[in-house]
């Protein structure tokens, strides 16, 4: 069966190449160009920062500095991994496309741990992308032997293994408590819904709880600065850790940089043991895998036996056509749990920055620290993730959000409405919301680093022309190059067009920042009034197209 | 009120319809038939503004479709063979909707509904979600949504997919009766019963073009066949 599987897999990814093959293969080996790009980035950054570290920090923090990073970063990648298989694993477990002919086999069995294998499989990227060239920048750095390397990349693999199995075992533990609980408490209803709720409300819970956890940090007393007659030990720092899996890791990581091989097997060892007891568990929850898939499917009868009890808001459309759009849009993006969970999701990675953030803001305060040497710079990365996300959200919402109505075309399409306002209904919606958001992110930055009014001013006027420019060349490239083979909006984003957006938008986002960066250190303001008119120019010029471009759209 | 003149759509080299003319009149029901691939969605897309023919014209009450969209638009509805909504929109959401789009007064709007839920019998299911709907259902609310602004052209693409026999029932009879208030009626279908039972006149489609226009009896005297001849044996012989 597995073979199977994996033959359909494989068929899946052949038939992609059978139509636009030319355009197709450049687009993948574009794409590869730029992974390799991205990691030679990475290695870079990690060989120039585990250099700075070697030579340039102190004897007694540097061991302990080295176990603080390891032990974070670790924590921060497997903290991605959970969220986002958590995410995939929902909807590959019981909302996948044409899995019901999967489940009506004899095979059913199996489909829990192909769901297993899938999400291993997709959360490799990390390891490819970032894992490997951290790695390589380390093995540089102290010289460790083929052998050591293996170590790591084993316990990484590991690593992934034992965040996936928990993620899938937690999904299935939770979605069959919940329904034994609506079995004993008739007024609980169980449905889909609400089991994407529960699940949504366990990991705000969880980022509640490490967000008090990380904001109390104080990075001084953990280093022991205040107190020159302290002794930092590596314990100091674990013990601030321990209780996650990724100490394991970290811990063998820190061996093989003392040289100490046998130490680093041990906590491999202890890694592996982890893993094992994780895969126990998924190999136990996985046979509540089909009852629990079963009575999802009953879901929908349910649901239609009690009658007109959807409780909330019925959108009645009301205004004119352009604000029926509007609300069409914001109906459809509020309500689709998939969507939710993936914007949750890009949502949690930018709350991570604003976490570094909040510590930084604590440590400056608690300790008086004096950082204007350094405040433009820090403002200056504060833009550069904020605009990456913006690049992001676009890229995951905005750019597929005329190819992702391919099915639905036919109601927009017959109906007496003009394709312009067709376009604005959903420029509208897109452009208030990104600006909305990008505002809140960017105050909550502004007041972490408690900047001047004119120094806010200057990021968020540059902040909020970007999320402008960038929504609004997403979404003419979108409807100019309409993916009409699919309406996943994994797929469609990863199309040439798609790959076009992304590098031009992040391109422009790093414009932005250095325009900002040139404000903020040398009081240049002809950039920022150069960027802001350039780009406004751009934006007009694109939504003075719009007319043909929507000629060119889905909708014709 | 609905003129096609000798409509041409290419698909890359793929000549899907060649040369296609007909003409429906007001109060009328225009029946196409015809195999797989023949070319009966295309042409209704085609009316619908979905698809910009190669050549020819499309004319709704003397209004060119290429030229004026918005003006035709109004003046249709159209019943899809795959009536996909989107899947977290309910029935009675996407009923408001469409009048939204369709320009309904906002104080009518309301008062349709249960007029428009009433005729499938689609009380207490107007608050389900799309995505709960069976294939029927789904089909049922298209249609209702298709005829919610008073249309003057209805463009149906398989009328009766999926519905139960109660419910094709009432929307041959909804055909019927909206046919009579003096509508007309596109009716693509492989349902040849229904295509004789309310049709006034078929044409029969194959490879793109139009082989055979008329009503039954004429239809029936081009294939030499008896006057009892069904539309079935027509058909066959025809196309």
């Amino acid at each position: 069966m597995l073979r199977l599987f994996l033959q359909f897999e494989l068929g899946k990814v052949k038939k992609y190449f059978k139509t636009n093959t030319t355009a197709k293969v450049i687009t993948a080996v574009l794409f590869l160009v730029v992974f390799v790009f991205l990691g030679m980035g990475i290695y870079g950054f990690f060989a120039s920062g585990f250099r700075y570290i070697y030579f340039g920090i102190e004897e007694e923090f540097k061991i302990p500095l080295f176990l603080f990073i390891y032990e974070t970063f670790l924590l921060i990648l497997a903290g991605v991994i959970v969220v986002s298989s958590m995410v995939s694993g929902v909807f590959n477990l019981f909302r996948g496309q044409n899995d019901a002919w999967f489940i009506g086999t004899p095979g059913y069995k199996i489909f829990p741990k192909l769901i297993f294998v899938k999400s291993l499989f997709v959360s490799i990227w990390p390891l490819i992308i970032i894992f490997l060239p951290v790695v390589l920048a380390f093995n540089k750095m102290y010289q460790l032997g083929f052998g050591s390397f293996l170590l790591i990349i084993f316990s990484v693999i590991l690593l992934l293994v034992l965040t996936n199995a928990i993620t899938l075992s937690l999904i299935v533990f939770i979605g069959y408590l919940y329904f034994l609980v609506s079995k004993i408490i008739t007024p609980v209803a169980f449905h889909f819904k609400g089991f994407v709720a529960i699940l949504l409300v366990t990991v705000i819970v969880n980022l509640v709880y490490v967000w008090k956890v990380v904001s109390q940090l104080d990075l001084v007393r953990i280093f022991k600065a205040d107190n020159a007659d302290a002794i930092i030990t590596t314990a100091n720092i674990g013990s601030y850790f321990e209780a996650f899996p990724t100490h394991s890791l970290a811990m063998e990581i820190l061996s093989l940089q003392r040289g100490n091989f046998n130490e680093a097997l041990t906590h491999a060892g202890n890694l592996t043991l982890i893993a094992l007891v994780a895969i126990i568990a998924w190999w136990l929850v996985s046979y509540l895998f089909y009852p629990l898939w079963q009575v999802f499917q009953e879901g929908n009868n349910k649901e239609t036996e009690k009658k007109n009890t959807r409780s909330g808001k019925v959108y009645q459309f009301q205004g004119s056509q352009l604000t029926a759009l509007f609300k069409k849009e914001s109906l459809i993006a509020s309500r689709n749990w998939k969507n939710v969970l993936w914007f949750s999701f890009l949502a949690c990675i930018w709350l991570v920055q604003i976490g570094v953030s909040v510590i930084m803001e604590h440590n400056i305060r608690r300790h008086e620290t004096d950082i204007s040497a350094t405040l433009a710079i820090l403002q200056t990365i504060q833009f550069v993730i904020a605009a990456y996300f913006i690049c992001a959200f676009t890229l995951r919402f905005v750019f597929p959000s005329f190819s992702i109505e391919k099915k639905t075309s036919w109601i927009l399409g017959t109906a007496p409405v003009s394709m312009t306002r067709l376009f604005f209904g959903k420029y509208f919606f897109y452009t208030s919301f990104f600006v909305l958001l990008g505002l809140v992110m960017n105050y909550i930055n502004v007041n972490v680093l408690n900047v001047s009014i004119t120094q806010a001013l200057y990021s968020t006027t540059l902040l909020v022309v970007t999320i402008v420019f960038v929504v609004t060349f997403g979404m003419i490239l979108g409807a100019l190059f309409p993916n009409k083979e699919s309406d996943d909006p994994g797929v469609i984003s990863t199309s040439m067009s798609g790959l076009f957006f992304t590098a031009s938008s992040l391109l422009y986002g790093g414009l932005g920042a250095w325009t900002l960066y040139q404000a903020l250190t040398k009081g240049e303001l002809v950039f920022i009034e150069a960027f802001v008119l350039f780009s406004l120019l751009l934006v007009a010029v694109m939504l003075s197209r719009v007319s043909y471009v929507m000629r060119r759209s889905i909708f014709d | 009120m609905l003129k096609v003149q000798k409509i041409t759509k290419l698909f890359g080299k793929k000549k899907a319809v060649n040369g296609v003319s007909f003409e429906i009149n007001k109060g009328e029901i225009f029946s196409l038939i015809g195999p797989n691939s023949s070319g009966k969605t295309t042409i209704v897309k085609t009316i619908t503004g979905l698809l910009r023919p190669t050549s020819g014209s499309v004319e709704i009450g003397g209004i060119d479709v290429a030229k004026f969209p918005e003006k035709t638009k109004a003046q249709v509805g159209y019943i899809p063979d795959e009536p996909t909504v989107w899947s977290y929109m309910t029935g009675e959401e996407f009923l408001y909707f469409t009048q939204a789009l369709f320009g309904v007064p906002e104080s009518k709007r309301k008062a349709n509904i249960p007029k428009l839920l009433k005729i499938f019998k689609l009380q207490g299911s107007e608050k389900d979600y799309f995505e709960d709907y069976s294939r029927g259902n789904r089909q049922k609310f298209s249609i209702v949504a298709a005829m919610s602004h008073d249309p003057k052209l209805l463009l149906i693409d398989e009328p009766i997919v999926g519905l139960d026999p109660t419910g094709a029932e009432i929307a041959k009879n909804i055909f019927l009766e909206y046919a009579k208030k003096g509508g007309s009626i596109l009716l693509v279908t492989h349902t040849l019963s229904v295509a004789q039972e309310i049709s006034n006149r078929i044409g029969i489609l194959k490879d793109g073009k139009l082989r055979a226009v008329g009503t039954l009896a004429e239809l029936r005297r081009k294939a030499g066949l008896a006057e009892s001849a069904s539309l079935e044996e027509v058909y066959m012989k025809l196309a």
